[in-house]
C-alpha cells in the first residue's frame, strides 16, 4: 500500500489508538490517585509530600537519570513477559531470570575472568561478552525448562517458572551472601566489576548508560518480530487461536517452549545491564518485586511490545516518586511495596472476569 | 410456580460496532432492524432464517446475553431490561445453546447447578430432582460424567438439563438437531410437546424448515434483520392474535421463499418450489478399495485398516476406504460413530494406533502423520470446527486466510492483506481483511475457509460436517461447489452426519460404532 493512500485513515487510527489507551491511561490515572491520597492520609505534611511525589523525579539528573535507567531494565524484562504472554504462556519466574543472570555476570565480571582474559591477552570485552552470554545463556534456559515441561509432560508453565524461581531464589541469595561475598565491604552484595568492564553513565551523577537504548531497540525488534514475521505470525496464532494453529500445522509446543526461553532471555539481559550499567555489583535479593514489575508492565501494555516503552517508564517512575516522597516527607511505611500493589490491583481488574460481550 | 406469562418483544433494533484491534475502518452493522415478536406459554414458536439473518441476536436479546440499541422486551407488559443471562433466567426465560460451554473439569450434575440460586448445595436432594427431570425429558445422562468427556449432543442434554433446572416459562433452543442424533431429535421434540401440554413456551431457532412444519405452533422468518413473516397458524390451529380467523396454511414451498433474501418481500405461496434435492455425485464414487476409478485413474487417497482406540474419543475398527480423483465419496455417521476420530486423523490432528494412509501413491506411516505433511501431499480439510478450528472469533479475517502464505521470514503486510483480498473477492464477500473473524456468519466462514485450503491446490478436499449451521441456500451453493471441485478432478470426501438423503451427498459409506460400510 502506498502511503498517499494512507492519509484518510488517519484519524480513524488516532481513535483507535486512543480507544486502546483509554483503559491503560484511566488505570495509570486511578493508581496515582490513590497513591497522592494514601501519601497524603498518612504524612505529616501532605501538601508537600504530594507535591515531591509528583516533582522530585524531574528535579535533578540523579532522579530523571536513574527513573530512565530502571524503564530500560522494565523494558527489556516486560517485553520478555509479552512475548511469552503473546505465545500464550505466563512467565511468572521473571524474579529469578533477572536475580540468577545478574549473579552470574558478576561473578564472571569480578572474578577471576578478566584478569585471565587479560593473561591471554585478549581485550576487556572479550569478558563483557562472555559475561553477556552466561546472563542471556542461563535466562533463557531459565524459561525454557518450564516451557518445555510444558510442550512435552503437559505441565503448566505457570506453576512451574514460579516454583522454579522461587526455590533458585534463595541459593543465589546464599551464594552472593555466602562464596561471592565482597568481604571487604559491609554491602551483602558480590565484589564490585572493574571500571573498564562498566557501563559509563551518560547523565552523571545517575546510572543512565546505553542499556537503555539497548532497551528500546528490543522492544521495537521484538514488534517487529511478532507483527512482520512470520514465526512472529505463528506464535501469535498460538498464543490466540490455538486450535486454528494446531489445524494449520504450526509446531504449537515448540513455540510456547521458545517463546518462554525469549522471555527468560530478555529478564537475564536485564540482569546483565543491572549489574552493568546500574549497580556494578550483585546485591543480595536486588531483583525482588522486578519480574512481577515486568509482568504488570507487560499487561498493562496489551502484550504488545511498543507499548511496554512507555508503560515501564510509568511504572519507573512511580516508584521513584513514591521513593521521593518517602525520603522527603519521612513516611512512615515503606511506600514502595504498597505503590506496586495498588498498580496489580488496578492493573488486574481488567483481567478479572468481569467482561461483558457487547 | 409462577404463572405462565406471555412475552413480547417490541420494535427491537441492534448494531454491533466492528472496531477491531488492529486497523481497519470502523463499521456499523444492523443485525436487527425492528422486530416485533410476541410469544405465548404452551407453544412451539420456530423462528427460522438464512446465516446472518438476526435469528441468534433476537435470541441472544431475549435471554440476556445482549442487550438491543432500541426496543422493548415485555413480560406480560411489565418492560424489563436484561443485563445478563442470570437477569433473563431469574425472569423465567431459559436458552440452550447447540455448543454450550460448560466447565470441562465438573461433572454434569455440578454444570446443571451452576449459577442454580441457593446457600447450601444438597447433593442427593438435586440428584433426585435432576432424576425426575431427566425421566421427564427422556435424557438418559449419567450425573457424575465428566463435561469434558461428553458428546456434542450430551453437553446440548446437559446445558438443556441445566435451563430446566431453573423451571422456565420458556425455553429458547438454538438449531438443537444440529447436534443431535435423527432419533434423537424425536426423543427431544416429543418431550417438549409434553413440556408444551404443561405450559412451556419453546422458541426454537432452526435453518430446517421440515421442523418448523412438523412441530411449529407458530412460525416467524426473519430476514436480513426484518420479520419477513411471522405466523398466524399451522395446520388448522387458529392464531391467537387474528381474533380467531384462519389464514395461509404453511407449506415447504412458502417458508423457503419467505427466508430466501433476494425473493420479493410477502408474496405467500406465489411460484410452488421443489423440496431441495441432493446433487447426485458427478461421478459414481467407489466402494471398494481394490477397483480401479472408472476413468482408470489411480487413486488419490487410500486408507487401509486405520484403527484408533482411546477412552476419550469414538474408536475406529479397521476402516478401509479409497477415493478417486473426480468423485465424491460421501462418509456418514451418527455422532458417536467415530466420524469425528476420522476427521482428526485426517487432518493429521490424531494418529491412528495403526493402519497406512497413501496420498497420490506415496505411503505415510501413522507415525509421520501431521497436519502439515498431509498438506503438503495435497489433503485440505475443511474442519467440522469452523470456528475455533479452521478459524478463531479472536483473529483477523486477514491472518485466518493466510496461515499458508509462503511469505519467508518477513512475512509483512502487503502480501498477506493481498492474498487475503484475493479470496475476499473471489467468494464476493465485502470484507476487509482487517475486521475480526467474529463478524463472519457460519456461511461465509466455511466458503472462506473452503477457498483458503483450495489455494494450497490440493488433491484431496476433507469436507466434515459442511452442513453445520448453514441455511437451505447456502446448502444448495455447497452442493454446486462440490460438484465443481469433482469435476476438476479432485477426490472430495464429504463428512456428514446426514445418513439419509437429504444431506448435501448421498452417502457411499456408512460408518456405524467404528466400522465402515
Amino acid at each position: 500500500m502506498n502511503r498517499f493512500t494512507r492519509g484518510p485513515l488517519r484519524a480513524s487510527r488516532l481513535a483507535r489508538l486512543a480507544s486502546h489507551a483509554a483503559v491503560p491511561l484511566a488505570s495509570f490515572g486511578l493508581a496515582l490517585a490513590l497513591i497522592a491520597a494514601l501519601i497524603a492520609l498518612s504524612s505529616p505534611d501532605p501538601l508537600s509530600s504530594v507535591a515531591s511525589f509528583f516533582t522530585r523525579p524531574f528535579s535533578s539528573a540523579w532522579y530523571l537519570g536513574n527513573t530512565l535507567d530502571m524503564a530500560g531494565l522494565l523494558i527489556l524484562a516486560g517485553t520478555g513477559s509479552a512475548v511469552a504472554l503473546r505465545a500464550g504462556a505466563f512467565n511468572l519466574g521473571g524474579e529469578a531470570q533477572i536475580y540468577a543472570p545478574a549473579l552470574a555476570s558478576a561473578v564472571i565480571l569480578a572474578g577471576g575472568a578478566p584478569r585471565a582474559a587479560a593473561a591471554l591477552g585478549l581485550p576487556p570485552i572479550a569478558t563483557a561478552f562472555l559475561a553477556l552470554a552466561a546472563a542471556i545463556a542461563l535466562g533463557g534456559a531459565l524459561g525454557f525448562i518450564p516451557g518445555i515441561l510444558r510442550a512435552r509432560l503437559g505441565i503448566s508453565e505457570l506453576l512451574s517458572s514460579f516454583l522454579l524461581s522461587a526455590a533458585l531464589i534463595p541459593v543465589a541469595d546464599y551464594l552472593v551472601s555466602g562464596p561471592f561475598r565482597d568481604t571487604a565491604g559491609n554491602l551483602v552484595a558480590t565484589k564490585p566489576i572493574g571500571d573498564a568492564l562498566a557501563l559509563r553513565s551518560i547523565l552523571p551523577p545517575s546510572h543512565l548508560n546505553v542499556s537503555f537504548f539497548v532497551a528500546l531497540a528490543v522492544a521495537v525488534a521484538a514488534w517487529f518480530f511478532l507483527s512482520r514475521t512470520e514465526p512472529g505470525y505463528r506464535l501469535r496464532m498460538t498464543g490466540s487461536a490455538r486450535d486454528f494453529a494446531r489445524f494449520a500445522g504450526f509446531p504449537v509446543a515448540r513455540a510456547a517452549a521458545l517463546a518462554m526461553a525469549v522471555s527468560g532471555a530478555l529478564h537475564g539481559l536485564a540482569g546483565y545491564f543491572a549489574v552493568t550499567g546500574t549497580w556494578y555489583r550483585c546485591h543480595e535479593g536486588f531483583s525482588s518485586g522486578m519480574g512481577w514489575s515486568a509482568l504488570a508492565i507487560a499487561l498493562v501494555a496489551r502484550r504488545n511490545p511498543l507499548a511496554v516503552i512507555p508503560a515501564a517508564i510509568a511504572f519507573s517512575w512511580l516508584e521513584t516518586a513514591s521513593d521521593a516522597a518517602t525520603l522527603s516527607a519521612s513516611l512512615s511505611f515503606d511506600a514502595t511495596p504498597l505503590i506496586q500493589a495498588i498498580i496489580f490491583l488496578v492493573v488486574s481488574a481488567r483481567y478479572l472476569p468481569f467482561r461483558r460481550k457487547s | 410456580m409462577n404463572v405462565r406469562k406471555r412475552a413480547e418483544l417490541e420494535d427491537i433494533h441492534k448494531e454491533f460496532d466492528s472496531v477491531e484491534p488492529g486497523e481497519g475502518e470502523q463499521r456499523r452493522f444492523t443485525a436487527l432492524d425492528g422486530v416485533s415478536l410476541a410469544f405465548y406459554p404452551g407453544e412451539l414458536h420456530v423462528i427460522l432464517g438464512e446465516n446472518g439473518a438476526g435469528k441468534s441476536t433476537l435470541a441472544h436479546i431475549l435471554s440476556g446475553l445482549h442487550r438491543p440499541t432500541r426496543g422493548a422486551i415485555r413480560l406480560d407488559g411489565e418492560t424489563l431490561r436484561f443485563d445478563s443471562a442470570s437477569d433473563a433466567l431469574r425472569n423465567g426465560i431459559a436458552m440452550v445453546h447447540q455448543r454450550p460451554l460448560l466447565a470441562a473439569e465438573a461433572s454434569v450434575l455440578e454444570n446443571v447447578l451452576l449459577g442454580a440460586p441457593g446457600t447450601f448445595l444438597n447433593r442427593a436432594k438435586a440428584a433426585k430432582r435432576l432424576a425426575a427431570i431427566k425421566t421427564a425429558w427422556g435424557i438418559e445422562l449419567s450425573d457424575r460424567a465428566r463435561a469434558a468427556g461428553l458428546s456434542p449432543g450430551d453437553r446440548f442434554r446437559t446445558a438443556l438439563l441445566g435451563a430446566l433446572w431453573r423451571d422456565p416459562d420458556y425455553l429458547i433452543l438454538d438449531e438443537p438437531s444440529g447436534v443431535l442424533a435423527p432419533n434423537e431429535r424425536d426423543v427431544l421434540f416429543a418431550a417438549l410437546d409434553r413440556a408444551k401440554s404443561r405450559g412451556l413456551g419453546v422458541i426454537l431457532i432452526t435453518h430446517r424448515l421440515e421442523e418448523a412444519l412438523a412441530h411449529a405452533d407458530r412460525v416467524s422468518v426473519l430476514r436480513r434483520g426484518r420479520l419477513a413473516f411471522t405466523s398466524a397458524i399451522r395446520l388448522g390451529l387458529v392464531d391467537k392474535d387474528a381474533g380467531g380467523t384462519a389464514t395461509v396454511p404453511l407449506t415447504y414451498e412458502f417458508l423457503a421463499r419467505a427466508i430466501d433474501p433476494d425473493a420479493p418481500v410477502s408474496a405467500p405461496a406465489a411460484t410452488p418450489m421443489r423440496m431441495p434435492e441432493p446433487i447426485p455425485a458427478p461421478m459414481p464414487a467407489t466402494h471398494d478399495g481394490t477397483e480401479r476409478g472408472n476413468n482408470g485413474s489411480a487413486p488419490a487417497i487410500a486408507l487401509e485398516n486405520i484403527s484408533f482406540e482411546s477412552p476419550e474419543r469414538a474408536a475406529l475398527h479397521s476402516v478401509s476406504f479409497t477415493a478417486y480423483p473426480g468423485t465424491v465419496t460421501a462418509i456418514a455417521g451418527y455422532p458417536g460413530s467415530g466420524l469425528s476420530t476420522l476427521e482428526d486423523i485426517l487432518s493429521g490432528l490424531l494418529r491412528p494406533d495403526s493402519g497406512t494412509i497413501s496420498i497420490r501413491g506415496k505411503r505415510a506411516t501413522t507415525a509421520s502423520l501431521t497436519p502439515a505433511r498431509l498438506r503438503s501431499l495435497g489433503l485440505a480439510c475443511v474442519p467440522s470446527d469452523r470456528a475455533f478450528r479452521g478459524s478463531n472469533p479472536d483473529i483477523t479475517i486477514g491472518e485466518m486466510l493466510t496461515p499458508y502464505a509462503r511469505t519467508g521470514f518477513f512475512r509483512g503486510i502487503a502480501a498477506p492483506s493481498r492474498m487475503a483480498k484475493e479470496l475476499l473477492a473471489r467468494e464476493g464477500i465485502d470484507a476487509a481483511p482487517t475486521r475480526a473473524v467474529r463478524t463472519l456468519s457460519g456461511g461465509q466462514l466455511q466458503r472462506l475457509i473452503l477457498a483458503r485450503e483450495l489455494a494450497t491446490d490440493p488433491a484431496i478436499v476433507v469436507l466434515a460436517s459442511p452442513e453445520w449451521g448453514l441455511d437451505v441456500k447456502s446448502i444448495e451453493r455447497l452442493k454446486t461447489r462440490i460438484a465443481e471441485l469433482a469435476a476438476e478432478g479432485k477426490a472430495v470426501i464429504v463428512l456428514t452426519e446426514e445418513t439419509g438423503s437429504g444431506g448435501i451427498s448421498a452417502p457411499t459409506h456408512t460408518l456405524r460404532d467404528g466400522i465402515l460400510s
